[in-house]
């Protein structure tokens, strides 16, 4: 096990007219037996980052540590990293238990360590049945299975995974989510995981690096990301449902509230906010808040006026749309509700639930 | 409007059955989802109603009247696409208006205009109609597409994966736009989807298909809270429902159902007991839903001792993995709290929500 830091690491490619910046100066710090998951959309620079952790890309500048040395001028294989790869790469003439042995025989490990580490990878990922099978006989799942057994095998100092899970459907998604979330608690493998799946990072991660346009906008944990986005960005990316992000102008009428365009209702603020927002007076700023921090109610009326727009009862939890002055507000409900479209609904926000941000700068107000 | 009919429909290609004795009867202006997963035979099903292909058996009917006799244009029904297939070098008011101007349509220039006004009030895109796709949003491509599709007056809208391939966000916003034109449209609607949240969110009725044969057909309710087999309870729900080999034991005057080591047992719902002792054996498949099982409390619910398997927290909810001898259970929490690995823990499960199922067919008890 080792740690990873990666110090203003830069990529940059020579474009046709000008120079592509893919990785800005991202700096990071992976502890011991770490989960840390590379978040964001494509193109976002997370996969040039982790292939420049494993050696498979050069780095334009900074300096990537693996265990304390510096391993930029090291080649993938004197890096001590496992790879797992999205399109799993498996030789399709060889068996699964040649597949993941193949390195180790490769370097001339002895049969029997060879077969010792090969039983206990195959428990650990529950292939110990498909050994003799070629990859052409797996499952999508079952080939996800060995790719990880393949790079586990090398116990290496660090586990990277890019997007192993994204050709699987829903399904066996959760499935392979839950077997990840196990096996790292178990062998506690420093792992980096890239995906573009907020889900994933939920779930696995210790901590999330959520990128965009090449730099890390936010690295915290999933409950700090979560709970403090710290920009416009990282709000709206994190959370299923997404969280809800509408215009509310900020007002002075026996003190600084917010109100709904087009609506009457003035929101009040406690004295902390009123404070911060005092710079943003007389102007519109987005506001955010979770579909789960929105109370409604069809008969008490001292709430946010606003009219259904669609409900979907989802089975184990419902989403109700409503309209409030013409901005659409998700609010999170049992999964069965009487309700119509155009019936009126008032809402209430949970006062820990909303998140400000600067209209200009995109950052949250705190 | 038509209601459609489907009569002991089949077809097969070459060896594969891709359609097996389909019988089903759409209602008039019934919003109708056919959920299945790939390979099932939905996109056929829909084929067949849009006459594009022929059944190697049986009949489908609009209106009571048969309907294999006429080509895919002579039965005015009309598909919308995923992709929305809009020509991108023509405004919104003409993409609408080009049914309207096949050959052989006898419309004049004015009676053109004022169908396509019509439909773009009703699906509220009255203000695009002079732009061009690459103008417009994705909720304005999806109603032109529609608006297409509706112009003519189709008895049957048929709609094919239409939010597969968007990204998790869109496809949760394109969800709500669509249910929101639901009743908009007022057409006979077949809308095919591997995704049993758009079943949920839209359907009247959901047909649930897989391997060429029809699962079940119900509303929503029956299909999620009476599932009719073990297919349809994993089909519908995240996380899947939990299904657990288990045996029917009498213990006194009480029916319990029990996994093998014993770690898991319920006591047998009151409806189920009758069919519960017409089993041939005593083995059953016993089914919780994750929502129905919680973190214990001295409610006097059932209880289940295990170890936590692995907890993964996704803001305010959590999926919590138990494993309990041989078997693993999985419960939705709305709780966020520590759980570590392999450490003790005591779920409580909704006895009142079990399920049971043969065996061996699968079949649900509460259908027997």
């Amino acid at each position: 096990m080792a740690e990873l830091l990666l110090r203003n690491v830069r990529k940059t490619y020579e474009g046709r007219r000008a120079p592509v910046h893919a990785v800005k100066g991202i700096n990071l710090e992976c502890r011991d037996g770490e989960f840390i998951a590379l978040l964001g959309l494509s193109g976002c620079g997370k996969s040039t980052t982790l292939r420049m952790i494993a050696g498979l890309e050069t780095v334009t500048s900074g300096e990537i540590l693996i265990g304390g040395r510096q391993v930029n001028d090291l080649h993938p294989s004197e890096r001590n990293v496992g790879l797992a790869f999205e399109t799993y790469a498996l030789y399709p003439p060889l068996t699964v238990a040649e597949n993941i042995t193949f390195h180790l025989r490769a370097k001339g490990v002895p049969a029997a360590e060879v077969g010792r580490r090969l039983q206990q990878v195959a428990e650990i990922m529950d292939i110990t049945g498909i050994l003799n099978l070629k990859p052409a006989g797996l499952s999508g799942g079952e080939k996800a299975r060995v790719s990880l057994a393949r790079a586990l095998i090398r116990e290496p100092g660090v586990l990277l995974m890019d997007e192993p899970l994204s050709h699987l459907d829903a399904r066996l998604r959760f499935k392979m989510r839950t077997e990840l979330k196990h096996l790292h608690v178990e062998a506690k493998t420093t792992s980096i995981l890239v995906t573009h799946d907020q889900l994933d990072a939920m779930a696995l991660a210790d901590r999330i690096a959520i990128m965009n346009n090449g730099v890390i906008e936010q690295f915290g944990t999933p409950a700090e990301v979560y709970e403090r986005p710290v920009s416009l960005f990282v709000a709206s990316f994190i959370g299923e449902p997404p969280m809800n992000l509408f215009s509310a102008e900020v007002v002075r009428e026996q003190g600084i509230g917010l109100r709904i365009p087009g609506l009457q209702y003035v929101w009040r603020l406690s004295a902390d906010r009123q404070e911060k927002l005092a710079p943003y007076v007389g102007r519109t700023i987005k506001a955010g808040i979770r579909p789960e921090h929105i109370q409604f109610s069809f008969t008490d009326s001292s709430g946010i006026p606003a009219s259904v727009f669609v409900f979907e009862p989802l089975g184990e939890e419902g989403h109700l749309t409503a309209k409030a002055g013409g901005q659409d507000l998700v609010v999170l409900t049992p999964p069965v509700l009487a309700t119509q479209p155009g019936q009126p609904v008032y809402l209430t926000f949970a006062s820990g639930g909303l998140h400000l941000f600067d209209p200009d700068t995109t950052m949250a107000i705190r | 409007m038509a209601r459609v009919t489907l009569a002991g429909v089949s077809k097969k290609y070459g060896k594969t059955q891709a359609l097996d004795n389909i019988s089903l009867d759409v209602k008039d202006r019934e919003f109708l989802v056919i959920l299945g997963p790939s390979g099932a035979g939905k996109t056929t099903l829909l084929n067949l109603v849009a006459g594009v292909i022929e059944p190697t058996a049986g009949e489908v009917f609009f209106d009571g009247e048969p309907v294999g006799h006429l080509e895919a244009n002579q039965r005015n029904v009309a598909m919308a696409f995923e992709s929305y297939a809009l020509y991108p070098n023509r405004t919104v008011y003409e993409n609408i208006a080009f049914p309207l101007q096949a050959p052989g349509r006898k419309l004049s220039a004015q009676e053109i205009d004022q169908k396509v006004k019509k439909v773009a009030e009703i699906l509220g895109i009255t203000h695009v109609l002079e732009h061009k796709p690459g103008e417009i949003s994705n909720g304005q491509k999806q109603r032109t597409s529609l608006g297409r599709a509706m112009v003519r007056n189709p008895r049957v809208l048929l709609l094919d994966e239409p939010l597969s391939h968007l990204d998790a966000k869109l496809r949760h916003h394109m969800r709500t736009e669509l249910k929101a034109l639901q009743s908009v449209l007022n057409t006979t609607t077949l809308y095919v989807t591997h995704d049993y949240l758009e079943a949920l969110a839209l359907a009247d009725r959901v047909a649930v298909i897989n391997h060429g044969k029809l699962e079940q057909l119900g509303t929503r309710d029956e299909v999620f809270g009476r599932p009719a087999n073990t297919f349809v309870a994993a089909a519908l729900g995240q996380p899947e429902i939990n299904l657990v080999a288990a045996t029917v034991k009498a213990e006194g005057t009480e029916l319990k159902v029990a996994s093998e080591d014993g770690l898991i047992s319920l006591p047998v719902p009151a409806q189920l007991k009758a069919a519960v002792r017409a089993l041939p054996t005593a083995s059953v498949t016993l089914g919780v839903r994750p929502i129905h099982a919680e973190l214990a409390t001295d409610d006097g619910r059932p209880q289940v001792h295990g170890h936590v398997y692995a907890f993964e927290r996704f803001g305010t909810k959590g999926i919590l993995t138990v494993t309990a001898g041989q078997n693993r259970l999985v419960a939705l929490l709305d709780k966020d709290q520590a759980l570590p690995v392999n450490a003790p823990v005591t779920l409580g499960l909704d006895a009142g929500e079990l399920m049971l199922f043969h065996p061996e067919t699968g079949r649900n008890l509460a259908y027997a």
